[in-house]
């Protein structure tokens, strides 16, 4: 017994040992962050200061540091000995070129914005577990923000930013970090080995901050950051500099699965699939972008030049995608045949290749077209501006000379169809530059990055007259006669054509009406079938007497037959006297009220007609404001005018971006009809705003869209 | 802030630690525990925007009614949230004085460093902290709070052997209640309160501070 108790003294003394002895660690750890805290308040301290000692700090003793420096009138960052001369007495920052309030409580603990950054930057790495656990972990090796980071112009005179915002910027630095390393020190990595080192980067994004050993970025995080930085809006020349290179590590994907293909030539399925799924990503930020931008598009021009910018990039991975594709077509059709045939099948799948591309950008009306013919047509136009992108691509290969290098290059070259076919070279040597655009990129980094953009131009151009061209188009299928009489007929043809809008809205409110009762009818059938099978008069009314009557003896005669064992004669009495019954019953509603087929051709048109209107709503706000036109004053006349429209089921879909055009063509045609709204546009500031609205789209965007009125005129009439 | 209302504010504040201070035993003149607000600018100055008066100028230093030896600082630092390095400064003027005692009134608040070294510094030198907001009245006037007597360590002794009690068997009170850091108790220490009762007159109850 006694030793029982001893035992469990021992033990209880054991414990308490052991808790004294952490109480003791906990006590030691925070008198040397103590310690730590207080040698940081006499000014700057050495990098090695910081590298021993981070290990033995946690965010919030960092926190202290910083606030302790401040209140010392020392800048917050410890590596910085500045003093902090006027230190500003209000908490926000109100930013009028902005709009914004910036909170700077804690940016007016620095003295520049370095040296935030820099501090913020350090206060990421810091470990956050327990400081008395510290001796039981590896130390993190510390990185320091370097000297000669480039901070945004902007970022000078805003004097802080939210904290999401650094977060962002800070992690765009570090990317360009790594990129700058990666250019100096990373020669040794080959396409390849890029490749494997997104993959490995994808699975350590998560761990960004304090992972800075890990170099290689992961594309998703690129694309994450790059939707961020389109939510926030920040015009960061940091920002700026950093997207195209994004879509360059975009394209180093591509082209880097491209030389997979070409190598191994096995996993040509894999590669297809995984860069499609990379272009659907696109896609998907690709839209999300437009919605983000929309509301916007009045409120700052350059956002749009941006967004159009945006769009090439896109537009530009997304030929890297094709053409890693018409790689495997090259591969798959190495026939020793090359007829001319064989030539214009291959061109054509290209073409619909690129068709299906563009289709997936511009609103998918290519399946809704069944007219073979004008499928052909826009076959035909599609092929020859790939063969134009191309043949501009070409110019670009030859502009750029160590193309000629490389192992890569010379397995395309063994490609037999090389010599023949054209489009298939220029493909195959677009790929091949674009490994050797890689590997200029990665040694030299910049002077690639003048070209592209240059590259990126003229597909943008395209783009942008393909564009048109598409809006074009589907505003020549929508004029109608009427629209052009009532554009420019007399007042007796506006007058028909303003019965005739009445007499479709009656129609409308017709067709409601009818479908609400079919629906009462409808509810009123079921009731009835509850109560008698054979009973089909609906119609709401109640039956009059001498059909009850017949009705009651027809269903005892029914139950006698039954009960008797029903003969085959008497039941075929029974299914006339059905059948008349029921024919019957159909007259009688005919004659009741002339019941009219839900889906035809004018109720489709409605729906139509709903759709556009409803688009240009939500667009005509923004564009108006700016004209000084009020919105009731164009709101009935543009009713009418689309009211005139034949609006077709594949032309009536487009993005965004492309309403404000069709908006903008709508409302010039409405100018030739309407006096005052012809003047609101003619005033220099609307014309000086639709140029800006229009500016991402190219120069000749106006002179098209007069081409567009003037054709539109003159087809109709 | 307008002077007007920051000389109030600082009157206000200085009368309540010339009250706290005699309410611990430490010598204080009548004269300075009834001084006006006239009083109060005639001495210091009706301009704090102009430092006149700066905080420093309102330190307090008082020597205890038994042992002139036990002196308290009252400092009144000028920076609105008080750092590690103002601290330290208070400390070595206290070393230099041989003082273990000091108060000190900041106007808005301690970085938690600056708290975190009070607490280590506790057993050779005693800072409390209050905040100026804290003694714009004096809490120990208010009709709710009842009489609190510090008793000397004999009396609880003698209050022990006569009840048979133990430490631990005494009702407790916080060393942060509001009243114990007025009196600046420390642990082991016991209070008496006395309350008005109905029935009894007066209701005697006895605090360890914990």
């Amino acid at each position: 017994m006694s030793s029982n108790v001893g035992k469990r003294d021992g033990t209880a003394n054991e414990r308490r040992e052991m808790l004294l002895r952490r109480l003791q660690k906990q006590k030691e750890a925070q008198q040397k962050a103590l310690n730590i805290l207080q040698q940081t308040l006499d000014g700057a301290v050495t990098q090695d200061f910081v590298f021993e000692n981070a290990h033995y700090i946690d965010p919030p003793v960092y926190q202290d540091i910083v606030e302790e420096r401040h209140l010392a009138k020392l800048c917050g960052y410890l590596l910085c000995g500045q003093e902090l001369g006027q230190i500003p007495k209000q908490k926000y920052h109100i930013s009028a070129k902005n709009n914004r309030v910036y909170d700077i409580s804690e940016r007016k603990k620095f003295c520049s914005n370095r040296c935030y950054k820099a501090s913020s930057y350090l206060q990421q790495q810091l470990l956050t577990s327990p400081l008395y656990l510290r001796d039981q972990e590896t130390p993190v090796t510390i990185q320091l923000l370097p000297d000669n980071c480039h901070i945004g112009n902007a970022a000078e005179t805003i004097i802080t930013k939210e904290q999401s915002q650094i977060a962002l910027e800070l992690r765009n630095t570090e990317l360009e970090d790594q990129r700058k390393r990666g250019m100096t020190v990373k020669t040794r990595r080959t396409t390849k080995n890029v490749e494997i080192a997104t993959e490995d980067g994808k699975e350590e994004t998560q761990n960004q901050f304090t992972s800075v050993a890990d170099m290689s970025p992961s594309t998703e995080e690129q694309i994450s950051s790059h939707v961020m930085s389109r939510e926030i809006k920040e015009k960061e020349h940091v920002l700026l500099q950093t997207s195209p290179k994004h879509v360059h590590t975009e394209k180093v994907m591509v082209s880097s699965r491209s030389t997979d293909i070409a190598d191994t030539n096995s996993g040509i399925e894999q590669a297809l699939g995984s860069s499609e799924d990379k272009l659907d990503e696109l896609l998907v930020q690709d839209t999300a972008k437009m919605n983000i931008s929309v509301g916007h598009e009045d409120k700052s021009t350059d956002k749009v030049t941006k967004y159009g910018v945006e769009r090439n990039e896109h537009h530009d991975a997304q030929n890297a995608g094709g053409q890693s594709r018409k790689n495997v077509f090259g591969l798959i059709h190495t026939s020793p045949k090359h007829s001319n045939t064989d030539l214009d099948s291959d061109d054509d799948e290209d073409g619909d290749d690129g068709g299906i591309e563009m289709s997936g950008s511009h609103g998918n009306h290519d399946d809704a077209q069944q007219d073979k013919v004008t499928y052909l047509m826009e076959l035909l136009a599609k092929r020859e501006k790939m063969l134009q992108k191309s043949s501009s691509l070409k110019n670009q290969d030859n502009s750029s000379s160590t193309q000629s290098s490389g192992p890569e290059n010379g397995a395309f070259n063994k490609d037999p169809k090389t010599n023949e076919k054209d489009c298939d070279t220029l493909k195959t040597v677009d790929a091949c530059s674009k490994e050797t655009d890689l590997k200029v990129h990665v040694s030299k980094g910049h002077p690639q990055i003048s070209s592209r953009k240059s590259e990126l131009q003229t597909v943008r151009k395209e783009s942008c007259i393909d564009l048109l061209s598409q809006i074009e188009k589907a505003i020549l299928e929508w004029t109608t006669e009427s629209t052009i009489e009532y554009l420019t007929g007399d007042k007796a043809s506006k007058q028909k054509i303003i019965k005739k809008q009445e007499f479709d809205e009656k129609y409308a409110e017709m067709g409601r009406r009818v479908h609400l009762k079919q629906l009462d009818l409808d509810s009123a059938g079921l009731y009835e079938a509850g109560n008698m099978e054979g009973e089909r008069q609906g119609g709401g009314k109640l039956p009059d007497m001498k059909t009850l009557q017949k009705d009651g003896q027809e269903f005892g005669l029914k139950v006698t037959e039954f009960y008797k064992g029903s003969t085959a004669y008497s039941v075929e009495v029974q299914d006339e006297s059905g059948a008349v019954e029921k024919k019957g019953s159909g007259d009688e509603k005919s004659e009741e009220e002339p019941i009219l087929p839900m889906v035809d051709h004018y109720s489709q048109q409605q729906i139509r007609k709903k759709i556009v209107l409803e688009r240009l709503s939500k667009i005509l706000p923004d564009l108006l404001v700016p004209l000084n036109l009020p919105l009731q004053e164009v709101s009935a006349e543009l009713r009418l005018l689309v009211g005139t429209f034949s609006l077709g089921s594949h032309n009536i879909l487009f993005r965004s971006v492309e309403w404000n055009i069709v908006a903008i063509v709508l409302l010039k045609m409405l100018g030739m009809h309407k006096q005052s709204v012809g003047i609101a546009l003619e005033q220099p500031s609307a014309a000086w705003f639709l140029k800006q609205v229009l500016a991402p789209f190219g120069e000749e965007s106006e002179k098209r869209i007069q081409k567009i009125l003037k054709r539109v005129t003159h087809v109709s009439s | 802030m307008d002077d007007e209302q920051e000389t109030y504010k600082l009157w206000r504040i200085r009368k309540t630690v010339m009250q706290l201070c005699h309410d611990r035993g430490y010598l204080v003149t009548q004269d300075e525990l009834d001084q006006t607000l006239d009083q109060f600018k005639v001495q210091f100055g009706d301009k704090p925007s102009e430092r006149r008066p700066a905080r420093s100028d309102l330190i307090v230093l008082v020597a205890h009614n038994d042992d002139p030896t036990d002196q308290m600082f009252v400092f009144f630092p000028e920076e609105p949230k008080v750092g590690i390095k103002t601290i330290k400064t208070y400390c070595q003027r206290m070393q230099e004085e041989n003082i273990t005692r000091a108060c000190i009134v900041v106007q808005q608040g301690m970085t938690p460093s600056a708290k975190q070294s009070l607490v280590d510094m506790a057993p050779k030198y005693i800072l409390e902290q209050f905040l100026e907001a804290e003694l714009l009245v004096n809490i120990t006037e208010h009709m709710l709070v009842p009489e609190h007597i510090l008793m000397t360590p004999d009396e609880k002794k003698e209050l022990l052997d006569r009840y048979k009690l133990k430490e631990s068997q005494i009702p407790r009170i916080q060393a942060g209640d509001p009243v114990a850091r007025y009196f600046g108790l420390k642990r082991g220490q016991v209070v008496k309160i006395v309350r008005p009762s109905e029935t009894a007159g007066r209701y005697i109850s006895y605090r360890l501070v914990v």
